[in-house]
């Protein structure tokens, strides 16, 4: 049978060349798929990484948030944000068709399900900068708005083959800039619009700490986020090659080296080594060789990583100075060492180093993503801030957003002076 | 210096004072009418912050035979008040529980009595957490707020008073809203002064200690959360 099969390649060579191109096909859908599920599993990362963080009154509503955006953003991806991502884009600054995706090839249903994944991802970052605070509906309703518009823009830009950025030479391999640093100022413009948690900065503008309730779910949501990323880095070949090895390889020396470096600016501004500060160090290295994990070398990404992690840790500092409550650090993280990640991507160019013009193109859309992302955002957070309430009432701070949200207590067994029946639930909610 | 206005008002919680005015009343009343002196305690003191013992008497002693004694049992009161607790007798609530179920004539309490009841507890026992400057800032930040409040005239004038003079802590006309809303603006101005974290804290030993205290206004201190 295989010898007949051999046979009849040799005589007809175009039917091998197609049968290799299905084989490829069906190989590079097996990996993208399957990296997808790995993103996927990042939001559970989140989940656990943001709920952790914040204080156990808090903590369904955080998770509630990750999860409706996951949920979201899978629908609004598919009915308006991949069409203008990757729809047909002749002005270079948002695709104009495939909204509604119902007919097309295998393949681009595999990308439509890789690219609603990262969507859901950056939509995800702005929840746990503004956790504790924020309104359910209002929050979901500035996410709808995020993912249908504000990051598909910027990925048609970036990832659309005739966007202008992409036309510039902008290299953003899996998205410090389009996915991590867009979350970033995203969250930035929200804790803005939506200010501090109450008594987070005391009159005099000093912060006050206020741990999370669980360190343990912190360390374990850094672990499982680390493991999506090899599908967020590794997935964004969007084939099955040889170069997943190095991006791969780059991802985890990035992130190790990102947790030395938040250690070492922890050490150099005389802090205690928090877990908190270790697992953002090394998620803050995973962003920033995101960009540049297919096109630079190991030694590059270890110092690309080193940097990130320094720079999250002195950025979270900068925010209290400048009195901005957020959370989880999501914008030291993912916005300036995914704009830091971005700008590396093109210094450490394998072949084409400390390349002036690249680094310009890197440098210039770096701060345009950052002007379209923040200024809109504001804008939509204001409009939802004034048309339906993005602040939370000092007495739904009090009682948890848990309560007032959603009616559920996420711990009601430990150290809740207020164990409320469902009646009073439901009562206290109305 | 103490003003006048302050002689005979006392920061205690329930326990303390009907463990005092027991104490006090021992010699001039029968145990029957001292569990009425205690009833009247309930009735009409219990709500009020600081306890002031000198109207507690005006209204205990209005039978002409007690009239005489009246200040001598407000001395005698005094003194229990003053006594630290753990010389004070063991507290009768159980017994008082026991004589009112015997009169349920006598216990006419209504839900919203419960109610403005542990809003004062909890008021009271917050402001027992606070020194006397946090106190002051404190009630500085309630009164601006309730002032904008759009809480009914009545309420928002005894609550005024409480806060701009003397007065006793009335909230007899108050909403359930309003009297939520007072225990959100001083968990607030802790917030603000210690820290959500010590806020939180704060409020839940708040909670624990007032409904231990208090058994019977368990589910009334909840709601007020």
């Amino acid at each position: 049978m295989k010898l007949y099969y051999l046979l009849l390649l040799m005589c007809f060579p175009s039917l091998a060349s197609a049968e290799e191109n299905l084989a490829t096909i069906n190989v590079d859908t097996v990996w993208v798929a399957t990296a997808a599920a790995l993103v996927f599993l990042m939001q559970a990362g989140f989940a656990l990484l943001e709920s952790g963080c914040t204080r156990s009154k808090n903590a369904v509503n955080v998770v509630m948030k990750n999860y409706m955006d996951v949920c979201l953003g899978t629908l609004i991806f598919w009915c308006v944000g991949y069409g203008i991502m990757f729809g047909s884009n002749p002005t270079g600054l948002f695709g104009t068709d495939q909204f509604f995706l119902v007919s097309s090839d295998p393949w681009d249903y595999t990308v439509v399900l890789f690219q609603m994944l990262f969507a859901a991802t950056a939509a995800t970052i702005a929840s746990g900068a503004m956790a504790e605070r924020t309104r359910f509906h209002g929050y979901l309703i500035g996410a709808v708005l995020i993912i249908g518009l504000i990051y598909p823009v910027v990925g048609s830009w970036i990832w659309n083959a005739e966007g202008w950025l992409a036309k510039q030479g902008f290299i953003d391999f899996a998205g410090s800039t389009v996915v991590h640093s867009t979350g970033a100022w995203v969250a930035l413009a929200g804790i803005i619009i939506v200010g501090a948690r109450t008594g987070r900065f005391d009159a005099d503008g000093k912060p006050r700490e206020i741990p999370g309730h669980n360190l343990n779910l912190v360390a374990l949501g850094g672990f499982i986020l680390w493991f999506g990323w090899f599908g967020f880095n590794g997935g964004s070949t969007l084939a099955a090659d040889a170069n997943i090895g190095l991006i791969n390889l780059n991802t985890q020396l990035a992130a190790g080296a990102g947790a030395v470096g938040a250690m070492l600016m922890s050490r150099f501004m005389g802090q205690a080594l928090l877990l908190t500060v270790i697992v953002n160090g090394s998620l803050a290295g995973l962003v920033a060789i995101t960009a540049g994990c297919a096109t630079m070398t190991p030694p590059f990404a270890i110092i690309t990583g080193l940097i990130g992690g320094a720079i999250a840790t002195s950025g979270a500092k900068l925010l209290l100075t400048l009195r901005l409550d957020d959370v989880v650090g999501a914008i030291p993280v993912h916005g300036f060492a995914g704009a830091w990640g971005t700008i590396a991507a093109g210094m450490f160019l394998d072949g084409d180093l400390f390349n002036k013009d690249v680094i310009f193109v890197q440098i210039v859309g770096v701060i345009i993503c950052f002007i379209w992302a923040f200024l809109m955002t504001m804008l939509v957070y204001k409009l939802v801030s004034n048309f339906f309430g993005l602040r939370a009432d000092t007495i739904h701070e009090q009682r948890g957003l848990d309560v007032t949200e959603h009616a559920e207590i996420g711990y009601p067994e430990f150290g809740n002076a207020n164990p409320y029946d469902q009646s009073t639930l439901n009562a206290i909610k109305q | 210096m103490q003003s006048n206005n302050n002689i005979h008002k006392y920061f205690r919680d329930e326990s303390t004072i009907r463990r005092a005015i027991f104490s006090a009343t021992e010699k001039f009343l029968s145990l029957e009418n001292r569990y009425r002196a205690l009833i009247i305690f309930e009735k009409k003191h219990i709500s009020r912050v600081p306890f002031d013992a000198q109207d507690y008497m005006t209204d205990l002693c209005q039978s002409p035979a007690l009239k005489e004694k009246r200040s001598e049992m407000l001395q005698l009161l005094a003194k229990f008040l003053n006594t630290h607790i753990d010389q004070l007798p063991a507290d009768p609530e159980l017994e008082l529980a026991r004589y009112k179920t015997k009169n349920p004539e006598l216990m006419t309490t209504s839900n919203a009595d419960h109610s403005t009841r542990a809003c004062v507890l909890v008021i009271q026992n917050i402001f027992s957490s606070l020194n006397a400057d946090e106190q002051f800032k404190a009630k500085g930040k309630v009164l601006n707020s309730v002032n904008k409040s759009d809480m009914a005239s009545m309420a928002k004038s005894s609550i005024q008073s409480w806060l701009t003079g003397g007065n006793k802590l009335k909230m007899d006309h108050t909403e359930l809203n309003d009297r939520q809303l007072l225990i959100n603006l001083l968990y607030t101005a802790v917030c603000e002064f210690r820290g959500p974290v010590l806020a939180d804290q704060m409020l839940n030993k708040v909670v624990t200690h007032s409904i231990r205290a208090n058994p019977n206004l368990d589910l009334s201190i909840r709601e007020l959360l």
